[in-house]
């Protein structure tokens, strides 16, 4: 079957399933919302996400009013949901930074080890094995306060953390397709050992990365909203960021839990749509389905 | 005609086993697939029957619904199965229910009804009937010793037999073992004559230990004398009334399985059973022609060869004593070497324990060999059962005839190999009536309908238009 | 090759693992140059000049020499038992005192966290995969996906919400939601000063020890609400992949096998399918461990529990180079320990492994 069939039977069959379905539509909701909240935000109702806001400058949470402040307020002024809405850009912008990244690092690692086996191919699996040895989050914070507290920074912290596990798992998928019939045939015919390595061995370790990808956005999501939490990013209250909002409403969580639900409930409900995508994608790319 | 539809008394009664009309379905995403149609066929206890038929003819769907072993997706329609006398599939009908859920069939269980089959096939399925697999790598548990696996099935079905065992040990008095070495030496090793002399001093579960011993191989005669001596062992006096309650009740009493959670008392008496099922599955090693046997029984499957994979279970197969034995290619995955000695090897476990067995294969050569009697599959119906000898000189059916054509003989050259044109038709949308009607060379308008059972001899069956009257 | 060697020729590997996890250790602090990594330990209010105490600690830390020699330095520093110093609010003085003082809470929220994961998880995911798409199924199903999709602090934040504000239910209020013990209880105590209890340094062994079953209940009542959020977030991982592990399992040929020989559905769950369904969750119990080991330095944070995880946020918050690598060795070689337990739990339970 060509390419694009193969695409389309497995758009087919994620659209199939009720839940992988309604994953997709969260997660092209939240990357909407990130987009005009780049573009345009007034469309999504973002006027001036994190300054105090004039003639209202209480700092202590208020509860949400309609159609004012529809999740309320939060410390120190800000209106909620602004402040959320702005917030889903950022996150979702740094979260997929350091996937994709983490995946770029880790896939070029893993496949040059699996291609050129031997002596390099065991220092490259020591040297990740030694990075896998530590921990992921306390890893970050480690890196992390290394490099800097921004938010850049931490980005850059879970770069590090995070392309160990794409090299092991492209090794072991390039593995098994080096196996393949064709890439010998390849060779025989001539072609280099990059032109293997890109043209055939690549390609074909994508797809189960590319599953990997969207089941490890919802955790990176959520491990980045909680470094901030604890109080990474030091650059003042005023960052439109999930987690720091939440760490900035936890002293007044117990008298006034809204400020901390809204942001919690927006990494949820991304989490649980990244979550459905991924396992439908995975169920949606088992080749026992596609019969 | 020789198989009705209703099955005769006699039939039920003469006859080990009795299928009769078997339809087996999938319901798959793409409809129904209707693997096997209307197969009926009887065996004999002793006898062997041979299926034979092309890969996805459906003779291991047939084999594994006799256990009531097929896939989760499949289901048997209709027909019956009949066993010593029992219908395994009574009510079978009531036991799933077709609905349409979004314009494809979906199957649906009562699972009441699934339980009640269920319990009714665990009594038989190790004990009267066993089945011996085709690819034996895959179908042993890879974490489990081979030993612990065979006495897996001691363990089930005949602990009685294992406490006798243990308990004719103990009773025994040494100077009777001692006299019965003495017998033995000069009598040779021929199995009759030594169980008559056992048998005489009147201690038959010492018979099968004692001729074991005598059959091994790894020993001179005189460390095997020596060994029958030393067979005499005492055991505690809480074990032995232990054992004795078991071999009376036929089984462990319930209070005994209770207590014996407790891990030290585990130890003490389920411990001895065990170490009893060991000593048993040494003996089934060595039956089945297993060298090494003590190291074999400690090892895991990924450490033996193909061959020894496959006689370990053959060994569970034939540990329960079953009457029936169904072998699912079991040569299949072997070197021809190997094959050879599994199937002389399965003729003389045959000929020694006299249990019937299901052939199943897809290489007449194999069939030839072992069978007494022998079905041709194709396309999920019989299409033609006969006694071996008489399939080969008198193949009746179209397909049969092509497929005695396609083996080329060995001593003589021929122009072209025998092909039978066209493919296996899909079993999805079967074609009406006979299904080989699209590739015969002799089809008529009148194959659209299925032929009935002919019998052109006696014990002779073929389902053909040309056969009838 | 038997048991035993494999347990050996893995012991040996914890080595260099742990000689890889202290040179990453020993590169961060060092990254940034000299000047940066001094100006952590300079002392400004101190009457000591700052060049002069510049040169104290050059000479201290071996500066002046190559890379690799400072290395060794350090190294052996390590075994030694001096990890640096570390200066947080919560506790200033040397990094191995620190470990004494938190790491037995974390310990104990670890190991509760675990167990009960395992007691929970296991059981949940044979039955779910056995009674394939029954109610059970399904509801587990659910519970471990929300489990796996929530973020744990969040959780946390909500059990507090839930238990300590008036807003909600008052009668909710059975749970603390902050620190490890109520302090009227151990104040003028003789085995539990400043903080730490003695001998064992753990409350809850040493209020037994005691005989003070009062501080032992409530000690116990302050880990309940962390216990349980750890315990949500880590069981819902377990669960899928138990789960997922068994169904593959119950269609593997040796399960049709132990049918045939006339096995009761319950022997072929138990004997046969779970202990070859526990390998592959067992592979992935690394994983399971790093979420564990990350997740206790949230809910420490939040619940108030002087633990690593807190004394390791609050070195990140005080700029506190000291206690930012003292918790990271020691996260470092737990996880290496722990995943030492899980392989050669691993080589036993799975005799193909031990080639």
């Amino acid at each position: 079957m060509a390419r694009l069939d193969q695409y389309k039977l497995t758009l087919r069959l994620l659209f199939e399933d009720v839940s992988s379905a309604a994953g997709l539509i969260i997660v092209l909701g939240y990357v909407g919302v990130a987009v005009i909240d780049a573009v345009y935000p007034q469309l999504i109702g973002v006027v001036s996400a994190n300054v105090e806001i004039p003639n209202f400058s209480n700092p202590v949470p208020q509860p949400p009013t309609w159609p004012l402040h529809p999740f309320g307020t939060t410390f120190p002024g800000v209106d909620l949901y602004q402040a959320v809405m702005a917030a889903i850009r950022v996150d979702l912008w740094y979260s997929f930074l350091i996937v994709v990244g983490g995946a770029l690092v880790g896939i070029l690692v893993g496949v040059v080890a699996a291609y050129m086996s031997g002596a390099i191919d065991e220092v490259l699996m020591r040297v990740t094995d030694i990075f896998l040895s530590i921990p992921y989050l306390p890893f970050a914070i480690a890196v992390g306060f290394v490099l800097g507290r921004g938010l850049d920074e931490l980005s850059l912290a879970l770069i590090v953390v995070w392309w160990p596990l794409y090299a092991r798992y492209a090794r072991g998928q390039a593995l098994s397709v080096k196996e393949n019939a064709y890439v010998e045939a390849a060779k025989a015919s001539g072609v280099g050992g990059w032109g293997i390595m890109t043209k055939h061995i690549v390609p074909n370790v994508l797809t189960p990365i590319f599953v990997q990808i969207s089941l490890d956005l919802g955790t990176v999501v959520q491990t980045f909203a909680a470094l901030t939490f604890i109080g990474f990013a030091s650059s003042g209250p005023f960052l439109p960021e999930l987690g720091t909002l939440i760490s900035n409403g936890f002293p007044y969580a117990i008298s006034a839990p809204w400020v901390v639900i809204f942001p919690g409930v927006a990494i949820l409900i991304f989490a649980v749509g990244m979550n459905l995508l991924g396992d439908g994608l995975r169920d949606a790319l088992d080749p026992r389905s596609r019969t | 005609m020789i198989q009705e539809a209703e099955l005769s008394a006699s039939a039920k009664d003469e006859n080990l086993l009795s299928v009769r009309g078997l339809r087996i379905s999938f319901v798959t995403r793409s409809g129904i697939v209707q693997a096997v149609d209307d197969v009926s066929f009887d065996i004999k206890p002793g006898e062997t029957l041979g299926l034979v038929g092309e890969t996805g003819c459906g003779k291991t769907q047939t084999a594994l619904a006799v256990m009531r072993l097929t896939s989760e997706t499949g289901i048997v329609e209709k027909g019956e199965i009949w066993f010593k006398g029992m219908n395994l599939t009574q009510n079978i009908s009531k036991e799933f229910r077709l609905v349409h859920r979004r314009n494809r069939l979906v199957l649906k269980r009562d699972s009441t009804e699934m339980r009640r089959l269920e319990n009714q096939m665990v009594k038989i399925r190790g004990k009267h009937i066993s089945m011996v697999f085709q690819e034996p790598m895959i179908s042993l548990n890879p974490v489990r010793s081979i030993g612990r696996q065979i006495s897996e099935v001691l363990l089930i079905h005949d602990i009685p037999r294992l406490a006798e065992r243990i308990i004719a040990r103990h009773d025994v008095p040494q100077e009777k073992i001692d006299e019965i070495a003495a017998a033995l030496v000069g009598t040779g090793t021929s199995d009759d004559r030594v169980r008559e002399l056992v048998r005489s001093y009147g201690f038959p579960r010492l018979e099968e230990q004692i001729t074991s011993i005598l059959s091994r191989q790894d020993l001179s005669y005189a460390k095997r004398i020596q060994h029958i001596k030393e067979l005499k062992e005492g055991v505690g006096r809480s074990s032995i009334l232990f054992l004795r309650q078991v071999s009376a009740l036929g089984k462990v009493s319930s209070t005994f399985r209770v207590i014996d959670r407790l891990p030290l008392v585990r130890r003490s008496f389920y411990g001895l059973l065990e170490k009893e099922a060991m000593s048993v599955s040494a003996e089934l090693l060595s039956m089945v022609g297993m060298s090494n046997i003590s190291a074999v029984l400690k090892q895991y499957p990924h450490e033996l060869s193909g061959g020894m994979r496959q006689r370990a279970m053959i060994a569970m197969a034939i540990a329960a004593n079953p009457e029936l034995i169904i072998a699912d290619e079991p040569t299949s995955a072997l070197d021809v070497t190997i094959q050879a000695q599994i199937l002389q090897l399965l003729g003389e476990l045959k000929r020694n324990l006299n249990t019937a067995v299901l052939f199943i294969s897809h290489d007449m050569g194999v069939v030839a060999e072992t069978c007494d009697k022998v079905g041709v599959i194709y396309a999920g119906n019989l299409v033609e059962i006969a006694q071996i000898e008489d399939l080969f000189a008198d193949p009746r059916h179209p397909y049969t005839k092509g497929l005695l054509n396609a083996i080329p003989p060995f001593d003589r050259k021929v122009p072209s190999l025998g092909l039978i044109p066209g493919s296996v038709p899909s079993l999805t949308n079967p074609p009406p009536g006979c299904r080989f009607n699209t590739r015969c060379p002799f089809a008529t308008e009148k194959c659209q309908q299925a032929p009935p059972p002919i019998q052109v001899k006696p014990g002779h069956v073929v389902r053909c238009w040309l056969y009838a009257e | 090759m038997t048991l035993r060697y494999y347990v050996v020729r893995r012991l040996l590997l914890v080595v260099p693992t742990i000689i890889g996890l202290t040179l990453i250790v020993f590169i961060l602090t060092h990254v940034g140059g000299d000047q940066r990594f001094l100006g952590e330990y300079i002392n400004i209010h101190s009457p000591i000049s700052v060049s002069v105490q510049e040169q104290q600690l050059t000479q201290r830390f071996h500066l002046d020499q190559p890379v690799i020699v400072q290395y060794f330095y350090w190294l052996s520093a390590f075994f030694h038992g001096d990890w640096g110093y570390t200066q947080t609010p919560i506790y200033s003085g040397p990094v191995s005192g620190a470990i004494s003082l938190f790491l037995p809470n974390t310990i104990v929220l670890a190991t509760l966290s675990s167990v009960l994961t395992v007691i929970i998880g296991i059981p949940l995911g044979v039955w779910s995969a056995v009674k394939r798409n029954s109610l059970v199924d399904h509801a587990t199903r659910v519970f471990s996906f929300v489990g796996y999709s929530l973020p744990v602090y969040w959780l946390g934040l909500l059990l507090i919400i839930a238990f300590a504000s008036p807003a909600i239910c008052p009668c909710l209020n059975l749970f603390p939601v902050s620190g490890a013990v109520n302090i009227s209880l151990t104040n003028g105590l003789s085995w539990y000063q400043g903080g730490i209890s003695f001998p064992t340094h753990v409350l809850l062994v040493d209020s037994l020890i005691y005989g003070r079953f009062d501080i032992f209940a409530d000690a116990l009542m302050h880990e309940v609400l962390p216990v349980l959020t750890l315990t949500f977030s880590i069981v819902a991982s377990v669960i899928r992949v138990m789960r997922s592990s068994m169904q593959d399992t119950l269609n593997q040929e040796y399960i049709r096998t132990a049918r045939a020989k006339g096995l009761p559905n319950s022997a072929v769950v138990n004997q046969h399918a779970r202990r070859n369904a526990l390998i592959p969750v067992l592979t992935l119990m690394g994983y399971t461990i790093a979420g564990l080991l990350g997740g206790v330095v949230l809910i420490e944070s939040i619940f108030n529990l002087p633990g690593i995880g807190y004394w390791t946020t609050q070195a990140l918050l005080s700029g506190d180079i000291g206690g930012i690598m003292g918790g990271t060795v020691i996260f470092g070689l737990a996880f290496v320990f722990s995943n030492l337990v899980v392989d050669i739990l691993y080589g036993y339970i799975d005799p193909r492994i031990r080639y």
